[in-house]
């Protein structure tokens, strides 16, 4: 018999830097990055809470069994925090709320998520909170466990501050998500602590260790969700985010199985990102890599390696 | 006076973007409204709406060689109406000037702004990191713009450390519009607002209620509130706007038909008033009828 697959990975928000209502980007979505990793039980596991985050089902439904929410935060610019301050489940005194996240130039993301409902800034009314919320740091490298079942680890890529992308795995299901990350060739180091450590190592050296270490982190991952925002014609490296041809050169050299190229630009229209998936599939035939575009609502059963 | 003023929504949603198949006909991004004559730009709100302005900009700026110079009147200083400030493509070049006017103080406007582009939020570092040239303009009340002079009725808000703004633009031509993003749904505001607008054609007005009563649209001017602002005003057009997260289509065409029905009800006498649901698909409205009208 079959066996069913463990987990799913379903998309609500698949846009980046702002999120767009365009009757041209109906097919992919406008609402910005939000990942859920499914596991089928009683708890909710999101990657990010941009405007996506209004469509997970367990927010939606005030009847919903999922009372438990953990939020991995890849890093806090607008588009990936966007729907935070507007979780109403932090009013909830039966609900529990999970963020895990790594620091922002030494401030912790508690601070940070409180500042979003500051006074003035917040269009309705502060929330009362009764949720029970917690509050943790992620150590890029360090493996923590979620629910004692679901394993996470974050990879410092090459974005401003520190960017987390997380492998999350669930008995024979692997993911990864890699938000915004841009090359790090000739020397476009973005991340914190990146140029002190180029600067002590040399910026070639540092190079070629950090890309093999993203190879290492994702490899033989077989479903990969990778930053693809630009293209050849407009990439604007330090703008911190990447290409199809980047995504497609990390994770063959990672044997990744299925790429799902995200963050689409908010200029883009659904042709635009038509487009950007055929001619990925036609560079991806040599590479035995299967390559789809990520859109919101759908949602993938995750094979095992 | 020949003119050519149009208004066009970018952004007819309050509290946070909801993009997506349910919001077709009327439109996802947060605030914006753009109005426009052959030679100025002035813009009220810089939600996500802005974005969608000017949308061959960044294709023509090249070529021109007149500095782009545009207002931005906010009635609020809340996320919703100024996070698309910072992806705004005429803020990334040296050659535009942005004015920023608000009934709230300066330093107030500046202490949200550089809230909005912190370097945690944002890939910059505060609102003075942006290359184009930025005039922030406190306490604004009244101030020539162009063939435009705007007027800002400063309101209290139980969310705002600061005053929010209603405000009144006339046009040289006659045209004379009348915007209320935000207001609280307080009989006495809502008294002030109407002597302050008396005699505008055209009224933009919030309508923030939820399909459920609910805490955020508490504090908020509802369909019934718009209306009844519209009819003491004595407006032709009033266009409802600022629409909550939660309001489809479906629930948006339901409202409508609602307050259609109501209105000889409320009016004693036959209203004139026409009444619209501010869309983002429709194209730019023009108010030249508006400045016939009163040369006829």
């Amino acid at each position: 018999m079959k066996k069913s697959p463990a987990a799913i990975l379903r998309f609500h928000g698949v846009r980046g830097s702002r999120p767009v209502h365009d009757p041209h980007n109906l097919v992919y979505g406008g609402n910005s990055t939000c990942i859920e990793f499914d596991t089928g039980l009683n708890y909710s596991i999101v990657v990010d809470g941009g405007s996506g985050l209004q469509n997970l089902s367990a927010l939606k439904s005030a009847n919903s069994q999922r009372k438990k929410l953990h939020i991995l935060i890849t890093h806090t610019h607008w588009d990936h925090v966007l729907m935070l301050p507007f979780l109403r489940q932090v009013e909830s005194s039966d609900c529990e709320i999970h963020f895990y996240a790594p620091d922002v130039a030494g401030v912790p993301f508690k601070d940070i998520f409180f500042d979003l409902m500051k006074p003035g800034r917040l269009p309705i009314p502060k929330p009362s909170i009764k949720a029970n919320l917690s509050f943790s740091k992620v150590t890029p490298g360090k493996t923590f466990i979620i629910e004692g079942k679901v394993k996470v680890v974050g990879f410092q890529v090459n974005h401003q501050h520190i960017t987390l992308g997380y492998k999350i795995s669930y008995e024979s299901s692997v993911a990864a998500i890699i938000p915004d990350i841009a090359s790090i060739e000739g020397g476009n180091l973005l991340g914190e602590t990146f140029t002190e450590q180029a600067r002590s190592m040399g910026v070639k050296k540092f190079e070629k260790n950090y890309n093999s270490q993203l190879i290492k982190f994702l490899k033989d991952v077989p479903n990969v969700v990778f930053d693809t925002h630009f293209n050849q014609e407009n990439l604007k490296a330090d703008w911190g985010h990447a290409t199809p041809e980047f995504a497609m050169d990390i994770c063959a050299k990672a044997r990744v199985k299925r790429l799902f190229m995200f963050h689409h630009a908010p200029e883009d229209l659904d042709q635009d990102i038509a487009k950007k998936q055929m001619l990925a599939q036609r560079l991806a035939i040599h590479l035995g890599m299967d390559v789809v575009n990520a859109r919101e609502e759908d949602e993938w059963p995750l094979t095992a390696a | 006076m020949a003119t050519n003023c149009r208004m066009k929504f970018h952004g007819v949603r309050a509290f946070h973007p909801v993009p997506g198949r349910r919001n077709i006909a009327y439109g996802g991004n947060t605030s914006c409204i753009e109005l426009c004559d052959d030679s100025s730009h002035i813009f009220i709100n810089a939600g996500f709406g802005l974005n969608q302005a000017l949308p061959n900009w960044l294709n023509e700026h090249k070529s021109r060689k007149d500095r782009f110079h545009c207002a931005i009147l906010f009635s609020d200083l809340f996320w919703d109406s100024i996070l698309g400030l910072p992806f705004f493509a005429p803020i990334h070049f040296k050659s535009s000037h942005l004015e920023l006017f608000s009934s709230a103080s300066k330093s107030q406007m500046e202490e949200a702004l550089n809230d909005m582009s912190s370097n945690r939020l944002t890939p910059f570092n505060g609102i003075d990191s942006f290359p184009s040239k930025i005039s922030i303009h406190g306490n604004t009340t009244k101030k020539q713009w162009g063939q435009w002079t705007i007027m800002a009725l400063p309101l209290s808000h139980p969310l705002a450390p600061y005053p929010l703004a209603a405000w009144r633009l006339i046009h040289t031509s006659g045209i004379d519009i009348g915007i209320v993003m935000i207001s609280s749904p307080d009989e006495r505001d809502l008294a002030l607002i109407a002597t302050f607008l008396e005699g505008v054609k055209t009224l933009v007005c919030a309508a923030s209620n939820g399909p459920q009563q609910d805490a955020w649209s508490q504090d908020r001017t509802t369909f019934d509130d718009a209306l009844k602002l519209g009819l003491l005003v004595g407006a032709n057009d009033l266009y409802l706007s600022q629409f909550h997260p939660e309001m489809s289509d479906i629930h948006l065409q339901s409202e409508l038909r609602k307050l259609s029905e109501k209105l000889p009800k409320l009016s004693a006498a036959p209203s004139k008033i026409s009444i619209h649901l501010a869309s983002e698909v429709e194209s730019f409205i023009s108010l030249s009828s508006q400045a016939r009208a009163k040369a006829g």
